[in-house]
């Protein structure tokens, strides 16, 4: 049996895991860019307003405010803005809202006194940078061929459309059978 | 990703096999999380709005959500897949430090996990939350300073798995806690109060009974019964009248003393006043810790010397050890000490429990209510030495409301009162301290053993023997 002594008031020590930064560290980040491209979406300072206010209820609330709606609002915050025109911001946005959607996920579960091992992100981000490097390359050719100076192209819409629905049955099929939806 | 929720405590019965907790195997159940959703509606609704208002641009946006829920969905996690669960604690080496356990915990988590979600509480008080990355396995090491005796809590570790992007989430796995039992600290006491009334024919104290093994005593006519080889035949020559007249040398007997402790376990008062009201993480030196080292002390000193001791826990329903000597019985003594608890409610009882004939009563209580000090009343009322014990942390009172200020003071005035009725019925009141470098203890209990001669307790002792 031990033997201790009373009245010892000594703190415990910290877990020891490795490498670390603290979780506050993700919550700044993701608040940075959401704001940035708050800034960067929206024009009016109404809009902007809202969207200040989307960050600071997912930042400070999560799961009351999540980050979709903040990723939603900016995606469709670029329909006031020059129609497919391929400029830079196209592909920050590009960029910036599926980050955002990662390091807002991560932000829910995670309170802002925890620790984040820096190889926990490490799979994520690498993913992320693999699709962004198919994207970008992607999205600028159709910015360049779809431009409005590069004319219409007749019947686009409808393809754009037929893909879009078979897109949308092979997710939701696939969905059904690895049961996202629920059993 | 769903909202996190609160993780029970396990209901399975995790394998110990030395220091080590292991947790069944398991194969979590995963579940999409809202982040796979949230992926799947965003990318939809981009797209369906991008094409309805003929945008490329907003359509591009959708995307990389669509690509990630795509990825998500065919990277499911197995639900075959087991995780497995090691906690080792073990007791510091490191001799220069304060007492403290050391615990290694390691989770060994299925080959589609992205990320662990692992909340430690150690020490019952500090909360961890990690986001670790499984490589082969996550391991997390720390170190638990022992602060109070008793049973404690060293660690409890609850997890989650993520799968590919957050999109995946298993149920959380419900905590396992270890937890240790901290034998008090056995303080050095050279002498014990007696009882008025010493029992045995055998012992280390002397009574005032005739008897083998004492001092002398006197010079006494030869008796039917005394042995031969003590009668004094020089003092036989100068004093004896007639021929048949005979001396002996008589000594004192030799006998044990009979010791009851008895706990008070209702509560475990903290000396933070603040904690007294509600359930408070840092409660700093607790009475029960301070009436687990009293009573280990003096069991310890009475067993020593050769007394009998016995315990008596006034609130658990197990709570009596029979009065008892030798080593064993010491360690016996020490494990039930170790186990108690606060309980949190009085037994209901009729009459006052049973004490040896001729024993003295030790009572640690912190005087906070009634019970302990009508019971050593009583107890002394039926000719009992009895010695309350006054393990009342000394009250620290930061954080303390005016309200709470002056509840605390009117509580410590019935107290007061309760110790000038103990005084006044003749009962020893002797305050315990709670440090640990102080030599106080040893010091109050010798001037009540010594106060005991002088009110000629040993001018009392052995009549009953």
């Amino acid at each position: 049996m031990r033997v201790w002594t009373i009245g010892a008031r000594a703190r415990g020590r910290a877990p020891q895991h490795g490498p670390w930064v603290p979780a506050a560290l993700l919550h700044v980040t993701y608040v940075a860019v959401a704001a940035g491209l708050c800034l960067f979406v929206f024009a009016s300072p109404w809009w902007r307003a809202i969207g200040f206010a989307l960050v600071a209820g997912s930042a400070l609330a999560p799961t009351r405010v999540p980050a979709w709606w903040l990723v939603l609002a900016l995606g469709l915050g670029s329909l006031g803005r020059a129609p497919s025109a391929p400029t830079f911001e196209v592909h920050g946005l590009l960029a910036g809202l599926p980050l955002l959607q990662v390091l807002g996920s991560l932000s829910r579960q995670l309170p802002w006194d925890a620790r984040l091992q820096p190889g926990a992100l490490a799979r994520p981000l690498r993913r992320g940078l693999f699709v962004q490097l198919a994207l970008q390359p992607v999205a600028a050719l159709v910015l360049r061929d779809f431009s409005a100076a590069a004319g219409t192209v007749r019947g686009a819409a409808l393809v754009a459309a037929v893909a879009l629905g078979v897109m949308a049955i092979v997710l939701a099929w696939r969905a059904r059978r690895v049961g996202a939806f629920g059993s | 990703m769903t909202s996190p929720e609160v993780m029970p405590s396990s209901p399975r019965a995790p394998t110990i096999d030395g220091d080590t907790v292991t947790t069944p195997s398991t194969g979590p159940v995963w579940r999409p999380t809202l982040a796979l959703h949230a992926s799947l509606l965003v990318g939809l609704v981009l797209a369906t709005v991008g094409v309805l208002a003929s945008r490329v641009d907003v359509v591009l946006l959708a995307l990389p959500f669509l690509v990630s829920a795509a990825i998500a969905l065919d990277r499911a996690p197995d639900e075959r897949a087991e995780s497995t669960l090691h906690v080792q604690v073990t007791r510091s080496t490191d001799a220069t430090s304060a007492p403290a356990f050391e615990y290694r915990v390691v989770l060994v988590a299925p080959a589609a996990t992205e990320f662990v979600q692992l909340r430690l509480i150690t020490g019952g008080a500090d909360r961890w939350e990690l986001l670790l990355a499984p490589n082969a396995e996550c391991t997390v090491t720390g170190r638990v300073p022992v602060q109070h005796s008793g049973r404690q809590p060293v660690v409890s570790v609850a997890y989650r798995l993520f799968g590919p992007d957050g999109a995946w989430a298993s149920r959380p796995v419900p905590a396992t806690l270890v937890e240790r039992v901290v034998a008090p600290a056995i303080v050095p006491l050279e002498s014990l109060p007696l009882p008025h009334r010493l029992t045995g024919l055998t012992g280390t104290h002397e009574s005032v009974r005739p008897g083998d093994g004492g001092e002398f005593r006197d010079v006494h006519p030869y008796a039917s019964g005394d042995r031969l080889r003590r009668i004094d035949w020089k003092a036989t020559a100068r004093r004896s009248q007639g021929l048949g007249d005979l001396y002996v040398r008589r000594t004192n007997a030799t006998a044990d003393a009979t010791l009851l402790l008895v706990i008070d376990s209702l509560d475990d008062i903290g000396e933070r006043v603040a904690s007294w009201s509600f359930e408070a993480t840092e409660r700093g030196v607790t009475s029960m810790d301070m009436a687990r080292e009293a009573a280990a002390s003096i069991a310890a000193a009475a067993i020593r010397t050769g007394d009998r001791v016995g315990l008596l826990d006034l609130a658990a329903q197990d709570g009596v050890v029979a009065a008892g000597g030798g080593r064993r019985h010491l360690d016996r003594l020490l494990r039930r000490l170790a186990a108690s608890e606060p309980m949190g409610t009085r037994l209901t009882r009729r009459r006052a429990p049973v004490v040896p004939a001729g024993a003295i009563v030790y009572v640690f209580t912190t005087l906070l209510d009634d019970e302990a000090a009508a019971l050593s009343q009583r107890w002394r009322a039926s000719g009992h030495r009895v010695v309350v014990v006054d393990v009342l942390p000394t009250p620290r009172l930061d954080f303390v409301d005016r309200h709470t200020g002056l509840a605390h003071r009117l509580v410590l005035a019935e107290r007061r009162q309760r110790l000038d009725t103990l005084r006044a019925n003749g009962i020893d009141v002797l305050r315990w301290p709670e440090d640990a470098h102080q030599p106080a203890r040893a010091v109050a209990m010798r001037a009540l053993a010594t106060r005991a001669f002088a009110r000629g307790g040993r001018a009392r002792a052995g009549q009953g023997g």
